[in-house]
């Protein structure tokens, strides 16, 4: 049985103030796995802008945008292995870039075209999950099942603090403590469900008080600090390949974006904290630190991001590029033995529609 | 060859698979220390190990988000829900998840999930332990639905179901588990979804039946003695044997639908529609029969006939039949009997 630690009041850092003052080193990342993480950034930070353009131009539909969550994936990303499986909400979109998956692909998703689908197995990413938590028991049960095979396999799980409220968030968290899977129960706490704060969803101090009761350890980090997201999640990987089963790491940030394209924040948000927060962004941290640690300059950095922005482009000419799904995909793939009745049913789609 | 119960028939399913197919495990509330409350599953945690045969914490959304996941890491989970109306709560994961799950893979992925659930009325349980959710499950793309009525294809749809690459919901008759016996064959039994049992030939009359109320038809057709009955037990709800009830519709001109679920929106309604280029075949036939205290019979004669026309509604003329006078059942419990048909 592991030992149940209470979670931790103080959120740890790593990354100090703009003066250095602070600045810690993390074990086992030199130059060439920092500016790796930097990238990763960059990257979800490039996409993220680009899509909030494109969906303002027509391009991509309604888009749940992450900026300043770009600390919370990649930190966490950075400290799994190839085989680790990921298991993403909206928020977590685009996550799958930093496992070589073409930027068109979630952008296509975005466009609700089937271009945007992609199979889970080939970069260890699962399908997004819309409704809220219900894929924490599908990671409980992946890490779960490669445990029972005997595979190296962990899985990680993102999910935001509203998350924490459901069913599904408790029923996958008590299955992976019950089974001791080797998960990692990520909630990216940006104090807000949409116009929900997040006094208004528990009672509880902190959410990582929650993992007190599932008999697993919960750790509190800053959630734009990627080195202390790393650090945390590090940790949590390394319980879970040596058999003491799930651990819970509440990332707390604030949310400075709308939830989505679709949502207008001034009528619930404290903009004056938004713009406090705005000025501490993570990628904007992350490079302080590697700059003060002598590893960043400007034109590496503009290097960096003409690369991401490149991949956009490229990215979005190729999801426009995608022709109109057809409506036999109304059908296909639904079952891989279909009922017969699917043949005439497409049959008379097809002759209704002309 | 052996003698068994529907329960027993699917115990030895659970046997015969989990030997065959080191991939296949079973999870639920008490399936395995217990045995299951029905005890579908005694034995198996002892010969497989607690691993294959799991006792999972009380949360039935919970199990099935959980297969979900262990069918990605290469399992074939076999789903007990303890009774029908708890099976509730899995719904979110059902509809949202598991069925959509390969659709949204582009067909890459299977979900090879079976979810068993013991279901129906008239074994005299307090409320929420006698539903018939099969209209949920119906009408759940990309989930396939069985229901067996006897101990041979309790066994042989349950083996079907485990190796079918699709989600399948298998909906076992509880007020038969145990009173209903007949030979079970053996070792490996695979009985294809999605094919009718005859489970009676007749020439006059066809009732169309699934689960408990394949048992009630037949009884029926014993009450009718002038009148020569055949009786289509159903089996498979998705794929659906279309074939079969045509034949059966054909060759009778007359069919009744029995079920003990909610009419609305129900087998009686969509059967006839279920496939636009046989509608012409609709029989004029309305039936229900509620669980195993009353039931009121009501039906049309027809002709089978040609409507070549789309929205040609065929609706139920002549009689309503209502039921005279008691039965007594193997529970004990008041059972439907039917009035002569009038023909």
């Amino acid at each position: 049985m592991a030992q149940v630690l209470p979670a931790e009041r103080d959120l740890r850092r790593v990354i100090g103030d703009a003066d250095g003052a602070g600045d810690r080193q993390v074990e086992g990342l030199g130059e060439q796995e920092l500016l790796e993480v930097y990238r990763s950034m960059v990257q979800l930070r490039t996409y993220d802008e680009r899509s909030v353009v494109y969906h303002s131009q027509g391009r991509i539909g309604t888009y749940a945008i992450f900026w300043n969550h770009e600390a919370m994936q990649a930190g966490a990303f950075h400290a799994l292995e190839d085989q680790d499986w990921i298991f993403p909400s909206y928020r977590e979109s685009a996550i799958g870039l930093l496992r070589g998956m073409p930027p068109a692909i979630p952008l296509s998703w975005w466009r609700g075209h089937p271009a945007g689908w992609w199979n889970p197995e080939d970069y260890r990413v699962a399908s997004i999950c819309v409704p809220i938590a219900t894929h924490v028991p599908h990671a409980a049960g992946l890490a779960w099942g490669k445990k029972l095979k005997g595979e190296r396999a962990a899985a990680i799980v993102f999910f935001g603090d509203g998350a924490t409220s459901e069913g599904a968030f408790h029923e996958g968290a008590n299955f992976a403590a019950v089974t001791g899977a080797p998960l990692i129960l990520f909630c990216s706490n940006n104090g807000w469900a949409i116009s929900t704060p997040v006094e208004a969803q528990t009672r509880a101090q902190t959410l990582a008080d929650k993992a007190v009761g599932y008999g697993m350890p919960g750790l509190r980090v800053d959630g734009t600090d990627v080195l202390a997201c790393f650090e945390a999640t590090r940790e949590a990987v390394v319980r879970a390949r040596n058999g003491e089963g799930p651990t819970m790491i509440e990332a707390v940030s604030y949310r400075v974006a709308p939830h989505a394209t679709a949502d207008d924040p001034s009528a619930y948000i404290d903009l004056e904290r938004v713009e406090e927060e705005r000025k501490r962004e993570c990628v904007g941290r992350f490079e302080g630190y590697l700059r003060r640690a002598g590893i960043m300059h400007d034109d590496l950095a503009a290097s960096i991001q003409a690369e991401a922005a490149d991949a956009m482009r490229e990215g979005i000419k190729a999801a426009e590029a995608e022709p109109p799904a057809d409506v036999e995909l109304l059908f296909a793939n639904a079952y891989v033995d279909p009922p017969a009745s699917f043949g005439s049913d497409l049959d008379e789609l097809r002759g209704t529609l002309g | 060859m052996a003698e068994r119960s529907i329960v027993e028939a699917i115990n030895d399913c659970l046997h015969v698979e989990l030997e065959r197919d080191p991939s296949v495990m079973v999870m639920g509330e008490d399936v395995g220390r217990a045995g299951g409350v029905f005890r579908a599953t005694a034995g198996l945690r002892d010969r497989f190990g607690p691993d294959r045969c799991f006792d999972t914490p009380l949360a039935e959304a919970g199990i099935l988000g959980t297969a979900v996941g262990l069918c990605m890491a290469g399992w074939r989970p076999v789903c007990e829900m303890q009774y029908d109306a708890f099976s509730y709560p899995c719904l979110d994961q059902l509809i949202n998840h598991v069925g959509r799950y390969r659709w949204r893979t582009g067909g890459k992925m299977e979900f090879p999930i079976v979810v068993r659930m013991p279901y129906g009325g008239g074994v005299r349980a307090p409320e929420l332990h006698d539903d018939s959710p099969e209209t949920y499950y119906v009408h759940t793309p990309g989930v396939k639905v069985a229901i067996p009525s006897t101990p041979a294809d309790a066994k042989g749809i349950l083996a079907a179901a485990i190796r079918d690459p699709d989600p399948v919901v298998v909906l076992e008759p509880k007020l038969h588990y145990r009173t209903s016996k007949g030979d079970v064959p053996d070792g490996e039994h695979v009985v294809p979804l999605g094919k009718a049992r005859l489970a009676r030939e007749g020439d006059d009359l066809t009732l169309v039946a699934y689960g408990s109320m394949v048992a009630v038809c037949e009884a029926a057709a014993d009450a009718l003695n002038d009148v020569s009955v055949e009786v289509l037990d159903i089996r498979s709800l998705k794929p659906l044997d279309e074939d079969a009830l045509l034949a059966s519709t054909a060759k009778t001109g007359r069919v009744v639908i029995v079920q003990e679920a909610p009419r609305t929106w129900d087998s009686r309604r969509s059967w006839p529609r279920s496939s636009p280029k046989r509608r012409s075949s609709t029989c004029a036939a309305r039936c229900c029969a509620s669980p195993a205290t009353t039931s009121r019979i009501r039906t049309g004669r027809s002709r089978m006939r040609t409507c070549p026309q789309r929205n040609v509604s065929l609706r139920p003329r002549a009689a309503c039949w209502t039921s005279r006078q008691g039965r007594t059942n193997e529970l004990g419990t008041s059972s439907p009997t039917f009035a002569r048909l009038p023909m």
